[in-house]
């Protein structure tokens, strides 16, 4: 059968508004679900005054037993993640060079030590030679101490042996060794140091009594690096 | 011109005679009156959800109704707001929730459309898609929400989703 042009542009009309007319028939529900997720921070610094009642607050050497002339500078990089510490015009059996400061969990959710890197400039001789002793304390955000380790000749007495401490060079096994996988919940701390007098401070640093002549006129640069990331990852 | 006047007189009678049969017949009517009510398709939150987070996570859900037409004298709850605080990579939050066909006929799930953000990934468990709720049932559902790696920190993520219904002989 044929249709003429005139029929067939009508009967299309007709037969497409139908079709729209049984789309529409059929009734639709919604619900709506509305979520907001607001994610976290995860950030540790180094104490900075911030736990009134602890020496460490505040990153600062002491000394322990005689080490006059010794030169010392501390600072920190502007994450506060590396601290950077020199030592200059050290001699044998300098008394311990003590370098005592904390670390905080300040974000909201718990991070892990994942390692700590310790990066030593300087005349390798001379870095044998830098020994090393501390105690690290593992407080709650009450102060609380949970545990504490130490490692070296600690305390390092004056006079004493230093054959128990630790050569420079092996500091960033030790500490990994101690601490690494360490949790700091929000608020909690790990402390390189305690308010007990003249034997607070716990990261120290001294020259072995037998240091060649060749140590001498040289200078240390130690930078320390805590890496943390999520208490969960993987 | 008499006969003519007496012709005339004749066929007007005839015609109205003829009239006069034709009213005669007598009628009657039988009358259908119909009415016609339409049903509702309808479905809602009901209850009180619940929840669970992985640690350090919290999560806040809210049901309040969103404006959808209600039968008369009820509120439906057609919205549902989430809130998750502290959020982190590999963290997560399920909210359980009811689905109640408060409507009149029942209703086929035809599933969930949202813009959610790459960072997140959510799943929708205990209803498919080509499910009907019989009217007057429910479904227990359960909203997961995980955060993916790359996440960013401090940071707030905000989406929508519809979950959508349709008559159940579509």
């Amino acid at each position: 059968m044929k249709v003429s042009k005139g029929y067939a542009l009508p009967m299309l009309l007709i037969i497409a508004l139908g079709a729209i007319g049984l789309s529409y028939a059929w009734w639709t529900e919604t619900l709506v679900i509305d979520p907001t997720v607001n994610t976290g921070e995860l950030k540790v610094e180094f104490v900075n005054g911030q736990a009134p009642g602890k020496d460490w607050n505040t990153p600062n050497w002491r000394t322990y037993g005689a080490a006059p002339h010794v030169i010392r500078t501390w600072s920190w990089s502007p994450d506060k993640l590396t601290i950077y510490i020199t030592l200059s015009n050290m001699y044998p059996r300098t008394g311990s060079q003590r370098f005592a400061f904390g670390i905080i969990n300040t974000g909201t959710i718990p991070a892990k030590l994942k390692d700590v890197t310790v990066t030593i400039t300087g005349d390798p001789t001379t870095v044998h030679y830098i020994r090393t002793q501390g105690k690290i304390e593992y407080c709650k955000n009450d102060l609380t101490k949970v545990w504490e380790k130490s490692f070296g000749n600690w305390p390092h007495i004056d006079g004493d042996p230093y054959e128990k401490d630790i050569p420079l060079e092996n500091l960033e096994n030790t500490l990994d060794s101690l601490i690494a996988g360490t949790v700091l919940y929000p608020g909690w701390m790990l402390g390189f140091g305690e308010d007990e007098g003249e034997e607070s401070g716990s990261l120290g640093f001294a020259m072995h009594a037998t240091a060649p002549e060749g140590t001498e006129g040289q200078t240390i640069t130690v930078a320390i690096t805590f890496t943390f990331e999520q208490w969960n990852a993987p | 011109m008499k006969s003519k006047v007496a012709g005339l007189f004749a066929v007007v009678l005839i015609a109205l005679a003829v009239l006069g049969f034709s009213y005669a017949w007598w009628t009657e009517t039988l009358t259908i009156s119909g009415t016609i009510t339409t049903g509702e398709l309808d479905v809602a939150f009901t209850g009180t959800p619940s929840k669970s987070c992985s640690d350090y996570m919290t999560c806040d859900v809210n049901l309040v109704d969103g404006g959808e037409p209600d039968l008369p004298g009820h509120t439906d709850m057609s919205k549902m707001t989430v809130t998750v605080e502290n959020a982190y990579p590999c963290g997560w939050c399920n909210i359980t929730f009811t689905i109640t066909n408060v409507g009149s006929i029942p209703a086929k799930f035809t599933g969930m459309t949202g813009d959610v953000p790459s960072q997140l990934s959510v799943t929708l468990e205990g209803i498919n898609v080509g499910d009907t709720i019989a009217v007057g049932r429910s479904k227990t559902c359960t909203l997961k929400i995980h955060v993916e790696e790359g996440a960013g920190e401090s940071t707030s993520y905000t989406f929508t989703l519809t979950l959508n219904f349709g008559q159940f002989n579509a």
